[in-house]
């Protein structure tokens, strides 16, 4: 069938290029127009259902998480529902299967909402989050103002009431969240004495203001044929209107009470959740644009950006938008740093091609064919929604070297048969030569391409965030690799067509035809004289007689270099995924729960005030606590600061082993791989570094990457290898399961490390209400609850509508009145006759310890134990901890244990790679078969994978990789690539055996060595090529140092290692075990049985 | 860009110098790279060097004193790893533990922790001594002003009669004691003055008689008609008016005998009036009570004599100053208070009746060993203060607390005359005291009980 396409092809050329320039433009329209971005979403389907009620947390677990979490538990593809409750705020995780789209997840659950809603009690404010994660905070600024005109509240209002909907209005923008300055409020600070004199009630007050401010219509009045309409006007505007309200009458004078003369009405902050600061320079406003789920960031951000610069002229003046964080520097320098490397692949690579070729017509077509096939692989990622980022671009990168191996081969084959066919006279169309040349090589290094990309099938079976990274990358690499498989049996037959001509030019210019000449038709050079295959085969053939004459030394030999790797591979370290430098830095330090608002700005004040100090350190933009965002799960007690970096090339030096003698061209060569720049690790966890100048009294540090963050922040499960759930009804009682049960475990062997969550974290002020006093006094529970809302907590009791602004109406007590436990005290409440009972009659003040947060795991409270383990089989640990656990802990009844963690996902990934790997390995065997048709060869070409770990360990090795998902992605590659090397090694020398053989010069074992010594080194350059290729492809990935480099060079280094070594082992190795193998299994047994 | 450089190294110590910039690397280059590659391996020995640490970057740069023990969770110190990953449950890096670090630790006693003086600064970190001082209470409540309840009058005639001319005539006025308030014409009086008259003529006549009862018996007479006039409160110049004119008057005035301010009016032009009705009430403002609602749970520190500080919101800024005079010994039942009384001067008559003023009863509570009222850190089930005990040393003391007023309270036990303890930041130094308590592997009893 491949013959019959090959055929067609190099018949009907202009349909080809006909179907081939469709393809590229498709390409270069799918590359306009696909989404940009720095890694690729690794986001679960996932719908938050976001409440907010300013009470405790155990009040919002028992009256909205709950409902809420019950309500949802039945809808359809939902995987786990986990809600959280905090202060102030409830978040229902609703994590559905994967591949579930977002919008019908968001539909489900509002279907399942609405019948929870309205049970819900009154005051809470229910939403969904928005079709966005956390990774979609792509751009964050600041308001700033030095002239020091506008201040904070101001800049807050401006923020709050146009700048953000100005960029909200923009497509792909899901929310703009609001962080720091102060929320404007209207506080009327009621005096409790006022209100004790004039015999009012608090509930009095926040009626009377409730009621003081709206306006209402009456409908159309008719007037001398004229329509009016009708309004009542009363909306509250300013303090003043606040003022006049009147709240009763003086009982004695039976003069109107006012506001006013209960209280002070001013402006003020709102409560405060969140506190930003810029430079450590105080309190700012900032804003965090979050875009939508699969959104293109880079286009994204330009329109903020554009938006941004179109309002500049309408900001209130003095007042400046200063970017904090812009994720499209990111994504442009990972993008170049891509667009680079692939660049630079594409020049190597041609240049390796027309080094050995020396023949630019053939060199042409494996040139042409790159670039062609690296554009139409944006076709199947455009169709698939693939984002172009570092990964998928990643994944063409890795492919390059590998993809042009199929056109190299049949160049080399056409060029090493016209050489025939020149040398024998030129007998007949060269035509049908060169079609005959391709169609001898076709099948195989279609099917060598083929194993290459089934070798890469292990990467799908990986699951959840590893596999939404590594996934894109496998789908490119792949495409790529098929894309050029189809164009070796299509475009390169039609190509090689076109491009050989076999007769010199001449005509006039003559320097002209010269040109022509050495372009278009080239003199072709046989292996022999070909100046860079000449010495290199001169090298070769001494190796390999040698190789031939101590056969068994050189595979013991082969068999102690592959044990001696060993060693190097147990001290190799692991790591969980490879740092992606993303030019930024995130501090996120953690205190203690409970830390109050004005605590932590000052602290996080003096934290960035440090922070800025640093000379690679750009600017610094402190947050603590969360922004006005369902995507912001953070509490008070962690800061999350991002510290923009300035480029690496202006940060400090830092002493090489090279620095003190290397002149300044080695350096700038050997900078590349050992850099002489502070590295962020020196950085940050240098002596002198950020993170030890930043240790400060309580506070933990921990050192991250705004994405990466995002990303971690983003599940919400166990992330130790395994972890224990107890699921109950009472947050005491599961404590104390959970201490138990870190008792048992303890001694369970292997364990590292164990520990049951503490409930602690809040603090709470309690008002223990006594019901025979409340009695007496004839009052309600309710009564004296609304006084304590009211009055000490204050109550957003309406809203003025200010033109576009709308500011909350507060009431509560002057602030002197509820500053302390002796003031709460005597908060007073309204009793029957009009009395005024102070609090302290009716309830005792406690200040108690409990829940900072309550989590909820399908309607039962959860606590976690988190359980890490090493130096034996999980499954076996799970199963005696389990055992050990059932005996020793006994549950009292309607809790339950349920045993989770890491470990489920490590062993389903570990069940899928065991099914998918065989079946990977038995593909490659069977194609391998297929192709070579002994199982003898099969085994032979398989011995290429020890020889590649061999290189691949060494060379991580060296350069202090650690074993991480990227680095065993890139041994997947090179599994593929082994075989394909492995087959084009073992190719040859067949031909040459066969080649022997068929003219029966296989009589002896000098006849079997000089056929193999042929094999070997007669036909070394197509092997050295596209083993050149490959690595040469792969350096510019190996060389690049820009953003995004690092993950790229771990799935590189096992690729350049290994097929560095496979290949000289292979050139080894291989003649030594076919010269035993056709030695004592096929010309011995036919001599024998001949002289018999 | 370069001087940005130069400048800002100045405030680290590492020496930067200039470089340039370095073009990218010619391509031909490229393929000798394979050749350094493996040259440089053996170099790359000193770069990283085999061992533990080649697990972790992050620290090869790191001297031998600088090895990491272990990785824990920033936010659940008790987990720790022996290796790198994401922490528990939130999935934040885990951080590492340092080995000199947690030697450091080792040597401090329970829950104490040791901060440098700078760390001290930019955290904020300030100390008070805790030391012996009169402790007070403040109570704050409401007080009314009221008439001191022995000056206020109520004016009566001690005659039915009409009233004939009002000269006070309005609530509010002042009066001074014998001014004329009204006159009023009684025909009980017209005839006691009759009588009077009537007693005086007959005494002209007899008193010389010789017949000594009937002097004496008109002299008694005369007496008794003069005391009459008296007693119904005419006064002894209308008396004598009377007996100069000779002729009853139709129209007696009466006269204030208290100074003070007409609150009450009860009398009208004309009005028959009799001895059983209010006249006036005249109130004498010059010395008043102010009367202060005290809730039953405060009353124990209220007793007579304890010093009151009386603000008006009528007059900014004056403060006036009195004590306890009474405690009423009953509960106002629909209040739900207890009365207490100061009695005040009123020079000006600034205090007026039914007047709001705010109070401070300030309750002194003896003589104590206090600490600033911020040092304390309260869970509700442990009382902790930090006792800075010098060389940067922070040690926490669980106290036990007595009394609280103006911003200090009183410490029973725990902490000592003259030490130190902190009063700003002290969340920060709990925070860290309770971090290490938990690297050390002590925290856990000490966490679940909080």
């Amino acid at each position: 069938m491949i013959n019959s396409i090959i055929d067609y092809s190099a018949r009907n050329r202009f349909t080809v290029f006909l179907f081939v320039a469709a393809a590229v433009f498709a390409g270069l329209w799918s590359m306009q127009n696909l989404p940009l971005d720095a890694i690729p979403d690794l986001s679960d389907t996932q719908v938050i259902v976001y409440s907010r009620w300013d009470r405790s947390p155990d009040i919002i677990e028992d009256q909205v998480t709950y409902p809420i979490v019950t309500a949802l538990l039945g809808a359809p593809k939902v995987q786990a529902v986990r809600g959280f409750s905090d202060f102030g705020y409830s978040y229902v995780y609703i994590i559905f299967q994967e591949g579930t789209d977002v919008y019908w997840a968001r539909s489900r659950t509002l279907e399942y909402l609405s019948k929870i809603l309205p049970r819900l009690p009154e005051g809470v404010q229910t939403e969904l989050g928005p079709d966005a994660t956390g990774v979609g905070w792509v751009f964050q600024y600041v308001l700033v103002d030095p002239t020091g005109a506008h201040d904070l509240a101001q800049l807050r209002s401006f923020q709050d009431w146009y700048l953000r909907y100005y960029l909200q209005s923009i497509p792909g923008v899901a929310e703009v969240a609001p962080i720091g300055g102060f929320v404007r409020q209207y506080q009327v600070n009621v005096d409790p004495n006022a209100l004790l004199a004039y015999k009012l009630p608090m509930e009095r007050v926040v009626d009377a203001i409730r009621q003081g401010n709206n306006d209402v219509g009456g409908r159309l009045v008719e007037l001398n044929g004229r329509e009016y309409m009708v309004r009542g006007r009363g909306y509250a505007r300013s303090l003043d209107d606040l003022q006049q309200i009147v709240v009763g009458t003086d009982e004695r004078s039976g003069t109107p009470v006012l506001v006013k003369d209960i209280g002070r009405v001013e402006l003020g902050p709102d409560i405060r959740r969140g506190v930003a600061d810029l430079d450590g320079t105080g309190d700012a406003v900032g804003g965090i644009v979050i875009m939508r789920y699969g959104e293109n960031a880079l286009r994204v951000i330009e329109h903020v950006k554009e938006k941004l610069k179109e309002i500049e002229p309408g900001l209130p003046p003095g007042v400046q938008v200063v970017t904090t964080y812009d994720r499209s520097e990111l994504i442009n320098r990972a993008i170049d740093t891509l667009k680079r490397t692939l660049t630079e692949e594409l020049i190597i690579v041609s240049l390796v091609i027309l080094i050995f070729l020396w023949h630019i017509p053939s060199a042409i077509i494996p040139i042409f064919t790159i670039p062609v096939t690296v554009i139409i692989a944006f076709v199947p990622m455009y169709a698939m929604g693939i984002t172009a980022n570092i990964m998928s671009l990643g994944g063409i990168a890795v492919a390059v070297g590998a993809m042009v191996d199929a056109a190299i081969v049949v160049v080399e084959q056409t060029h090493k048969k016209l050489e025939q066919w020149q040398a024998r006279g030129r007998p007949g169309d060269y035509r049908d030569v060169i079609i005959n040349a391709v169609k001898e090589v076709g099948g195989a290094s279609f099917f060598s391409l083929l194993v290459i990309a089934v070798s890469f099938m292990p990467v799908f079976a990986l699951e959840a965030q590893e596999g939404r990274l590594f996934k894109p990358l496998a789908f490119t690499k792949n495409f790529s690799m098929i894309i050029a498989a189809v164009l070796a049996i299509t475009l390169d037959p039609a190509m090689r067509l076109l491009f050989t001509h076999m007769r010199d030019f001449s005509f006039r210019p003559r320097w002209l035809a010269r040109v022509a000449n050495a372009v278009l038709v080239g003199k072709i050079h046989s292996e022999e004289t070909h100046p860079i295959s000449r010495p290199l085969m001169r090298l070769y053939q001494p190796v390999v007689e040698l190789a031939l004459r101590y056969r068994w030394v050189v595979i013991v030999a082969g068999g102690l270099v592959i044990a001696l790797t060993f060693p190097a591979y147990q001290r190799l370290g692991s790591e969980f995924m490879p740092p992606l430098n993303e030019g930024a830095l995130l501090y996120m330090p953690t205190t203690l729960p409970g830390i109050s608002v004005s605590e932590a700005g000052r602290m996080l004040q003096v934290q960035d005030r440090v922070l800025k100090t640093f000379p690679e350190v750009e600017r610094v933009f402190g947050k603590i606590g969360r922004a006005e965002t369902s995507t912001d799960p953070a509490p008070f007690s962690m800061v999350e600061t991002t510290v923009l970096l300035k480029p690496e090339d202006e940060w400090r030096e830092t002493p090489r082993w090279y620095s003190s003698w290397a002149p300044e061209w080695a350096k700038r060569i050997l900078r590349h791989l050992w850099r002489d720049r502070i590295t962020w690790e020196e950085l940050v966890y240098g002596p002198n570094g950020i993170n030890q100048a930043m240790q400060f009294p309580g506070w933990s540090n921990a050192w991250t990457m705004p994405i990466k963050n995002r990303i971690d922040m983003l599940s919400t499960g166990v992330r130790t290898p395994v972890g224990i759930k107890i699921l109950g009804a009472d947050l005491k009682t599961i404590q104390q399961l959970g201490e138990q049960i870190e008792h048992v475990v303890k001694t369970v062997p292997g364990t590292t490390s164990v520990f049951a969550e503490r409930t602690a974290g809040g603090y709470f002020l309690d008002f223990e209400l006594r019901r025979p006093e409340l009695a007496r006094y004839g009052l309600s529970v309710a009564n004296v609850e609304d006084a304590i809302v009211s009055a000490v907590g204050g109550e957003n009791v309406t809203t003025t509508i200010e033109g576009r602004e709308r500011y909350a109406v507060n009431v509560r007590y002057q602030r002197g009145y509820r500053a302390d436990i002796e003031r709460l005290s005597r908060v007073l409440i309204g009793g029957m006759d009009g009395a005024q009972i102070p609090l302290a009659e009716l309830a005792d003040l406690r200040l108690a310890e409990g829940p900072g947060m309550i989590r909820n795991e399908n309607g039962l409270l959860t606590g976690y134990v988190f359980v890490d383990m090493a130096g034996r089989d999980i499954g076996s640990y799970v199963a005696d901890a389990k055992q050990a656990v059932r005996q020793e802990v006994k549950l009292p009844p309607g809790y339950s244990l349920v045993w989770s963690g890491q470990y489920e996902f490590m062993q389903r990934v570990k069940e899928r790679l065991m099914l998918v790997v065989p079946i990977t390995i038995f593909i490659i065997v069977l194609l391998l078969h297929l192709n070579t048709g002994s199982w003898v060869k099969t085994a032979l070409i398989l011995l290429a994978l020890p020889f590649s770990a061999v290189g691949a360990v060494w060379l991580l090795y060296l350069l202090g990789y650690n074993l991480s998902i990227a680095v065993w992605v890139g041994l997947i590659a090179l599994l593929g690539v082994d075989a394909e090397t492995g087959v084009f090694m073992l190719l040859y020398l067949d031909l040459a055996y066969e080649d022997a053989r068929a003219n029966g010069r296989m009589r002896s074992w000098n006849d079997l060595r000089e056929a193999i010594i042929q094999g070997a080194v007669k036909r070394l350059r197509p092997k050295v090529m596209t083993v050149a290729t490959m690595v040469a492809a792969l350096l510019p990935i190996m060389w690049s140092t820009g953003t995004g480099a690092d993950v790229m060079k771990r799935i590189a280094a096992p690729m350049v290692g290994g097929i560095l070594t496979s290949f000289v082992m292979e050139l080894v190795i291989y003649p030594a075990f076919y010269a035993i193998w056709k030695w004592g299994w096929e010309v011995k047994p036919t001599l024998a049985v001949e002289r018999v | 860009m370069m001087r940005g450089r130069g400048q800002l190294a100045t405030c680290q110590s590492s020496a930067t110098k200039p470089e340039l910039p370095s073009p990218p690397i010619p391509l031909p280059l490229a393929t000798v790279l394979i050749a350094i590659l493996l040259a440089a391996s053996a170099l790359a020995q000193h770069v990283h060097p085999p061992g533990a640490e080649q697990a972790i970057p992050a620290v090869t740069a790191h001297a031998a004193e600088h090895k990491i023990l272990y990785w824990y969770d920033p936010m659940h110190p008790q987990y720790r790893s022996d290796k790198p990953g994401p922490s528990p449950d939130c999935g934040m890096e885990m951080v590492p533990m340092y080995a000199d670090e947690a030697a450091a630790q080792q040597n401090l006693p329970a829950g104490a922790v040791q901060i440098s003086p700078q760390k001290q600064q930019l955290t904020g970190i300030r100390t008070a001594a805790a030391s012996r001082r009169a402790l007070r209470k403040t109570i704050r409540t409401v007080g009314v002003v009221q008439p001191d309840e022995t000056r206020v009058h109520k004016i009566h005639t001690k005659f039915p009669g009409w009233v004939d001319k009002l000269l006070v005539n309005s609530t509010g006025q002042q009066v001074r004691a014998g001014d004329p308030i009204l006159a009023i014409y009684s025909p009980d009086l017209v005839s006691t003055q009759t009588e009077y008259l009537l007693a005086r003529r007959g005494y002209e006549q007899l008193h010389h008689s010789s017949v000594a009862d009937a002097a004496d018996g008109s002299k008694t007479l005369l007496a008794a008609a003069r005391r009459r006039l008296l007693l119904w409160d005419i006064t002894p110049q209308q008396i004598r008016d009377l007996e100069e004119t000779g002729k009853a008057q139709t129209s007696v005035t009466l006269h204030s005998p208290v100074s003070g301010y007409v609150t009450a009016k009860d009398v009208y032009q004309g009005v028959y009036v009799t001895p059983e009705m209010d006249l006036y009430t005249v109130t004498d403002l010059s010395h008043v009570w102010v009367i202060l609602d005290v809730y039953e749970y405060e009353m124990s520190n209220v007793h007579v004599g304890t010093p009151v500080t009386l603000r008006l919101s009528y007059y900014p800024g004056v403060t006036l100053t009195g004590t306890i005079t009474y405690v009423y010994p009953y509960l106002d039942g629909k209040t739900r208070t207890n009365k207490v009384r100061i009695e005040l001067d009123n020079p000006g008559m600034r205090l007026k009746p039914d007047m709001y003023t705010n109070a401070e009863i300030e309750a002194s509570l003896g003589d104590q060993l206090v600490v600033p009222e911020d040092a304390v850190l309260d869970s509700g089930t442990r009382q902790i203060v930090f006792v800075a005990t010098g060389n940067g040393h922070f040690e926490p003391r669980a106290v036990q607390l007595g009394a609280r007023g103006e911003g200090y309270v009183a410490v029973i036990d725990g902490v000592k005359d003259g030490e130190q303890v902190v009063i700003a930041a002290n969340f920060m130094v709990d925070s860290e005291s309770q971090l290490k308590a938990a690297l050390r592997g002590m925290g856990e009893g000490k966490n679940s009980d909080q």
